[in-house]
């Protein structure tokens, strides 16, 4: 496919690995500025009250206290990057008011001297509230009309759409599956917890930020708008990062707008980290979802329409709620050709901690829905899954009709034929079935399957930004200047791959900046699984401006024609002359240094929004046994095949299959906030139950290589789909083991004995 | 600074909200553990791994007032050893110490090698001790399952002395147990069982990841002679404010011949014994029916270990 490969395709090491290892990487909690103030916030016990008086009077008396902000004064954030595209949407991105929506809602911080005298001062402080009627459930909540959470109601988001007919869609069918599904409260649970910042606001008018965000672009405009600065004067530098997973997709709840409020109060720099506690009840998570969906097929497996109806809870803020609600229509009519689609989705606000991006968006939840309709299709139909599922998924050439855009990459047949493969897809799922018949076990094994589709990208959505400027050095060296914000997925060596190959410069030279807005143009950030892609466009558009350049000084040094000339581990050399060649590091110095009349440094840059949202698909085989007497689920292994277009750099693609399966297997079966009039239950790691290393069962990566055309190098995503569709294929396993169908997310030992018991 | 002590300096108490203790004492011999116990009455503590009492004082569900932890760690307390005619297990041995021993590999003990494998994680079976499991008294404990039905006998010391306390009259609560505020748990004696003799433990954990606290945990033991049964013992953790014996189940078995249907209606009998609660890791229903089930299976299992 390629010519050379002198860095894509290749698992290279990761540029931060060695710093990261030994210990010298620096994270957002390990910054520490000269004369740094410390602070901390007052949340609400109230899920849903006024604040009728904050009295702080005693608190700023205590020596070493030195500023306190209030939600009266400080905003807010609750939209996403969608309303900076006008200026009146951007003024409703910013709230200020006296209400507190949540339990663990901010409502104050204080900064002292050290984190002692502030708890000491916090301890002072009075806050008195009117309690206002609280609403936990989003379906009161649309009913409940006189308790408005926000004061446009409590109706966040409203959307129907159509494609086809689906009144004639299921006409046409011979069999209809109807089923209500309901997804949990996950959380992100990332191993840095969310969230720490330190915001310094200088004399001249000039705000720095410290965060871990993923989008430090975005929270640049963001904290801009909330503090009232111009963009120039604000700059937001994200140190190494432990895990965001979309919960760091704009700014934290409470977080850095409040430490730059209290910075310029100060003049000094302002450290605000929140405990594990605090990011578990105070910073966003999934939405929860109520998915009603009726789906018709014909008598040979051919799906004839889909009807869904969704319920998201965006808890008391929103951001996300409708790119999330977007995802799930994006991603459920794109994944088959269902002719007659209906879709209506409602996302409603309630008083609990706020949802937000979490990896797949709206996906999993979809996905969850869809995919166990389709293993019941098969059942009802004695059909198998697989069969059914290459039936009817939208193949390549075909338009998708919500992006309408081409399909011109597609590789999910060979994720299902090579999944099939490696997990023994046949053989297990006739000789478990026939071994649960012919004896009364109470271990019983079952193999499921499911796919997905996931958009590369949110360039048909969103303002979806990348740029990159790649720069010579007199030495050969390059630097490699983007704003791609790397959360530990290594999107920064993937793009310094991309770097590479396109100069062909071996790797070892590039050098990726730091991510910060001050020195690095602007970029969307990294969501959407699509840094590879998006940021690899721009890398790799201005890393050919820069080869151009490099050229064009050696068809004059050369004196050969520009066709003629060829790149290799750093030498210019002539095709059919290979000894008339020049070191790219000579050609550099010369032209930067030696020569004074030209002192040109070659630079190449470019910016722009990717041409596609290339759709990226994969099938899991999950393996489960089940006891049938404790309802107790072991996930035996999973065999994850994803078409990635192209794997720039494998072992990292594996990494994220892998980390996948384990989110997906924790949504699946372990996690989800509990919540109990407005307070959660299981706010720290024994009662949140993440999957250890020792729970984790052998996942098989497989990677299937479909070469997107619009890609760099034909790469397209991987990050989120990879979690998106396990917990599909885990019910679904579930169900083969035992016949139980299980609806609602994550499914405990409890509901699948019930289910057995009702059987 | 006094002999035994060690003083936690004015920046370390700044530093971690784990360590906002007045004093950290590391006496060297147990009648000054004993000594600083009774000076400072309900303000000090022992601490032997920790794994209890420091995610406690965290915050997670804060114990006041304390402002003194005593470390057991120099007393001497880590050893196992089978003498005349009771093991002896000191009250700082770890349970990864228990569960590498090959003391209870054999039939009558295997409920405690058992116990040991299912607690926590590796990790924390390195640091936490019998003793730390005891003496917080939680009902989910799971070493206390196994000891209860070996009919083990607690050792305290205090300023009086020793006196011997019977596992049974061990647990008075939710981590409130016989001790006395200035006394040490020092050993723990399991006296021997007959070679005709089987025990086992198991553990239902809400998820299945390794480190979920326990949903039900069961111990049993049953002593049998040719399918007729001796004595029996079955202990049920997490469903009662302590852990607890089933003695109408135990007595159904007792001298009754093992069969299916008898182990069956002894599990069911074990489950009208607890009185679980509904709480964040389950629901009380489910909590019975799976008491029956443990039950079962583990009389199951004690009774193929007997004898081995
Ligand atoms: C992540 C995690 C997972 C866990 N999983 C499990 C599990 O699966 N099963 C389980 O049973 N427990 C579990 N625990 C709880 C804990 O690990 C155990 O109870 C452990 O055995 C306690 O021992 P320790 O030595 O660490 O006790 P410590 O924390 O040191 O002490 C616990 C209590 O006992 C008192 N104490 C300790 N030793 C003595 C003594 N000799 N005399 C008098 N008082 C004493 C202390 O004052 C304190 O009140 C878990 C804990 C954590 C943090």
């Amino acid at each position: 496919m390629f010519e050379s490969h002198i860095a894509v395709g290749k698992s290279l090491e990761r540029i931060d690995g060695v710093e990261k290892v030994t210990g010298s990487a620096k994270y957002a909690t390990d910054i520490r500025l000269e004369n740094m103030l410390h602070a901390k916030l007052i949340r609400s016990p109230h899920a849903h009250a006024k604040v009728k008086r904050i009295d702080t009077s005693s608190a700023e008396k205590l020596p070493g206290v030195r500023a306190v902000a209030t939600i009266l004064e400080v905003p807010k954030v609750i939209e996403y990057w969608f309303s900076l595209r006008t200026e009146k949407k951007k003024k409703q991105m910013f709230l200020r008011d006296n209400v507190v929506r949540f339990m663990g809602d901010p409502v104050l911080a204080i900064a002292a001297d050290d984190q002692q005298t502030v708890d000491k001062a916090l301890s002072l402080v009075k806050v008195e509230y009117e309690p206002l009627p609280a609403i936990y459930d989003p379906f009161m909540a649309m009913e409940e009309t006189d308790v408005k959470i926000h004061s446009r109601g409590n109706i966040a988001f409203k959307v129907n759409k159509d494609y086809g007919d689906i009144q004639e869609g299921l006409k046409k069918a011979d069999i209809i599956i109807e089923n209500t599904y309901r997804t949990s409260k996950q959380k992100h649970a990332a191993l840095e917890p969310f969230g720490t910042c330190v915001a310094l606001y200088q004399s001249n008018g000039k705000l720095t930020v410290y965060s871990s965000t993923q989008l430090p672009h975005w929270s640049r405009h963001y904290l801009a708008g909330a503090l009232d600065l111009p963009l120039n004067r604000v700059r937001v530098i994200k140190p190494h990062t432990g895990g965001s997973f979309g919960g760091r997709c704009g700014l934290i709840h409470g977080l850095e707008v409040m430490c730059s409020w209290l910075s310029r109060q100060t003049g000094r720099p302002v450290r605000m980290s929140f405990t594990r506690e605090e990011d578990f009840i105070g910073t966003e998570t999934r939405h929860p979802m109520t998915i009603r969906m009726k789906t018709g097929a014909t008598r040979d497996g051919i799906l004839t329409a889909t009807d869904v109806d969704i319920v998201s809870d965006v808890g008391g803020y929103g951001t996300h709620y409708i790119g999330v609600i977007a995802d799930c229509l994006s991603t459920g009519v794109g994944l088959y050709k269902t002719p007659n689609y209906s879709f209506s989705a409602r996302a409603v606000f309630t008083n609990k901690s706020p949802c937000g991006a979490l990896r797949g968006y709206g996906n999993p939840q979809m996905n969850f829905a869809q995919e166990s309709q389709m293993d019941i299709i098969a059942e009802k139909l004695r059909m198998d899954p697989l069969e059914l599922r290459l039936k009817n998924y939208r193949e390549l050439g075909e338009i998708d009709p919500v992006l309408n855009e081409k399909i011109l990459s597609n590789g999910l047949r060979e994720c299902l034929e090579k999944g099939a493969e490696l997990s023994g897809w046949e053989k297990k799922r006739h000789q478990w079935k026939r071994y649960q018949r012919s004896v009364k076990a109470t271990r019983n094994r079952g193999i499921g399957l499911s796919i997905m589709l996931h958009g590369t990208g949110a360039g048909k959505a969103l303002p979806d930004p990348a740029s990159a400027t790649v720069m010579i050095n007199a030495d050969g060296s390059v630097n490699l200047i983007t704003a791609a914000a790397d959360e530990g997925q290594g999107n920064r060596t993937v793009l310094a791959q991309i770097a590479s190959e396109t100069l062909g410069i071996e790797f070892e030279k590039i050098s990726v900046s730091e991510t910060d807005t001050e020195t690095t143009p602007i970029d969307c950030g990294t969501h959407g699984s699509r840094q590879a892609y998006s940021g690899g466009l721009a890398v790799q558009a201005a890393a050919t401006e820069a080869r151009n350049q490099i050229f064009a000084y050696a068809v004059k040094e050369l004196g050969a024609a520009e066709d003629q000339l060829r790149i290799k581990d750093g030498v210019i050399f002539e095709i059919n002359n290979p000894d008339n060649k020049i070191l790219i590091s000579d050609l550099m110095r010369k032209t930067q240094i030696e020569d004074m009349n030209v002192c040109e440094q070659v630079i190449g840059s470019a910016a722009g929004v990717a041409p596609a949202m290339p759709g990226y698909y994969g099938a899991v085989f999950a393996e489960v046994e089940v006891d049938t007497e404790t309802g107790e689920v072991k996930v035996l292994k999973l065999t994850n095949a994803f078409d990635v277009g192209r794997a720039i750099n494998p072992d990292l693609v594996k990494g994220q299959i892998i980390g996948g399966g384990v989110m997906g297997i924790g949504f699946a079966l372990t996690e989800g906030l509990l919540i109990e009039d407005g307070r959660i239950l299981n706010s720290n790691f024994s009662d949140y139950r993440l999957l250890r290393a020792c729970d984790v069962p052998e996942i098989v990566p497989i990677i299937v290589e479909s070469d997107e055309p619009t890609g760099p190098f034909g790469a397209k995503g991987i990050g989120e789909g990879c979690m998106v569709n396990v917990a599909s294929a885990i019910s679904n396993a579930i169900y083969h083991a035992t016949g139980v169908r299980l609806t609602d997310l994550c499914m405990t030992p409890e509901a699948i004995l019930k289910g057995l018991e009702e059987r | 600074m006094k002999k035994g002590k060690l003083r936690v300096n004015e920046r370390r108490k700044t530093m971690s909200v784990y360590f906002q203790i007045e004093e950290y004492h590391r006496p060297r011999d147990l009648a000054q553990a004993v000594d600083i116990l009774s000076g400072f009455g309900n303000r000090a503590r022992v601490i032997a791994g920790g794994t209890d009492i420091l995610p406690r004082r965290a915050g997670v569900k804060k114990i006041d007032n304390i402002n003194h932890l005593v470390d057991i760690s120099r007393l001497g307390l880590d050893y196992l050893k089978r003498e005349g005619d009771h093991i002896f297990m000191g009250a700082g041995t770890t349970i990864n110490t228990i569960g590498a021993s090959p003391l209870f590999l054999s039939g009558p003990y295997g409920a405690l090698s058992d116990a040991a494998g299912a607690h926590s994680t590796s990790t924390i079976r390195n640091r936490a001790t019998v003793g730390g499991n005891l003496c917080n008294a939680s009902p989910c404990a799971d070493l206390a399952l196994p000891l209860l039905v070996l009919d083990a006998i607690l050792v305290a010391a205090g300023p009086e002395g020793k006196r011997h306390i019977p596992i049974e009259n061990f647990f008075k609560g939710v981590n409130y147990t016989a001790l006395n505020n200035e006394e040490v748990l020092v050993e723990i004696r399991i006296p021997l069982c007959s070679e005709k003799t089987g025990s086992s433990f198991l553990k239902l954990r809400r998820h299945q990841t390794a480190i979920d606290m326990a949903v039900v945990n069961v111990a049993t033991s049953l002593n049998c002679r040719e399918n007729r049964c001796e004595a029996a013992g079955i202990a049920l953790g997490s469903v009662a404010p302590v852990p607890f014996r089933a003695k109408k189940a135990e007595s159904m078995l007792a001298g009754a011949k093992l069969s299916k249907g008898i182990i069956e209606k002894a599990a069911v009998a074990a489950a009208g014994e607890a009185r679980p609660i509904d709480d964040v890791r389950s629901t009380s229903a489910y909590r019975k029916k799976m008491i029956a089930v443990l039950v079962r299976r583990s009389l199951e299992s004690s009774m193929r270990r007997c004898g081995q």
